[in-house]
């Protein structure tokens, strides 16, 4: 069992060990590095499932919870942005414009 | 990437169900929360390397911040709803919603800090979204809107569901896609442990 603290503290760790350069690993290893790690996770999580009967007979009712879930999540990130999408698109516009309109100043 | 993800796990099963001797079951704790952490140091040295992000945010404004903002308070809504009318408690529902698709991380942390059932129906929901995710985007850029198309794909627009994205928009949205998907991926690893520990 594992709580946040910890969680955190090796995300920010990581963050700033990258941000800094402390390790000069290349990113391809550290890509590789990850998906090695993952596969291992999965593979120990899956295990834990296949050997929980109680679970593996539930997997169709979670499916079905699943795809719901999923949904709602949709619908409901959709809604909010579109909500504000005028507004962003304004937004994004004008600072475009005055990016380009600081760099035409630049020039003169 | 995601068919070895899902082997992994179906490969998972079969060796827990077929092969491991119930006595070492128990011991794949300490596997799954070592590479767990491995994970995530990985994870958090990829975000703090990526300088890019933060030069792209600039020249766009600050204001390109609330669609994902929007999103992931979309997203938490919308699992919390479903979760009220399947009978979920909202810890795991919202729990379940902060993971933005990106099922590997979200399911694993949920299953490493609360129970493997959750985090199974973790996995199984945001897996459904990054597939949902490449059905609804040409709908929404059609019928909703140009920035909406990047709410569906959550976390998952900095990558697998990019291309997507900009094939049904432009290649001036593969920019706000990039660093939606940026936010929201860094947004997971705080916010499920959070959801996941609230008791009501």
């Amino acid at each position: 069992m594992i709580k946040i603290a910890p969680v955190l503290i090796v995300v920010v760790l990581g963050v700033l060990m990258g941000h800094f350069n402390l390790l000069s690993i290349h990113p391809k290893n550290i890509a590789k590095f990850t998906t090695f790690c993952l596969i291992i996770m999965l593979l120990a999580m899956g295990a834990q499932l296949g050997a929980n009967e109680k679970l593996l007979l539930d997997l169709d009712r979670l499916g079905y919870q699943a795809l719901l879930l999923a949904l709602g999540s949709i619908i409901g990130s959709v809604f909010m942005v579109r909500l504000a999408e005028k507004y962003i698109s304004r937004q994004l516009r004008e600072s475009r414009e005055k990016a380009a309109k600081n760099q035409t100043c630049h020039k003169i | 990437m995601t068919w070895i993800i899902l082997g992994a796990v179906v490969l998972g099963i079969a060796l827990g169900h077929w092969v491991i001797p119930a006595q070492y079951i128990q011991q794949l704790d300490y596997v799954t929360t070592t590479s767990l952490y491995l994970l995530l140091l990985a994870i958090g040295i990829d975000l703090g390397r990526q300088k890019e992000v933060w030069v792209r945010l600039w020249n766009m404004g600050w204001k390109v911040l609330l669609i994902p903002v929007l999103v992931a308070v979309g997203s938490l809504a919308g699992a919390v709803v479903t979760g009220l009318f399947i009978g979920l408690p909202f810890n795991e529902s919202s729990a379940i919603g902060a993971g933005f698709g990106w099922y590997s991380l979200s399911g694993i942390l949920i299953a490493e800090i609360y129970n493997v059932e959750t985090g199974t129906l973790a996995f199984m929901t945001n897996v459904a979204r990054e597939l949902l995710t490449f059905i609804t985007v040409p709908l929404v850029a059609r019928y909703i809107g140009r920035l909406s198309t990047v709410a569906p794909g959550g976390a998952t627009t900095m990558d697998t569901t990019l291309p997507v994205v900009t094939q049904a928009t432009d290649s001036d949205m593969a920019v706000v896609a990039f660093i939606n998907g940026s936010i929201l991926t860094a947004l997971v690893p705080v916010l499920v442990p959070f959801f996941i520990n609230i008791k009501l």
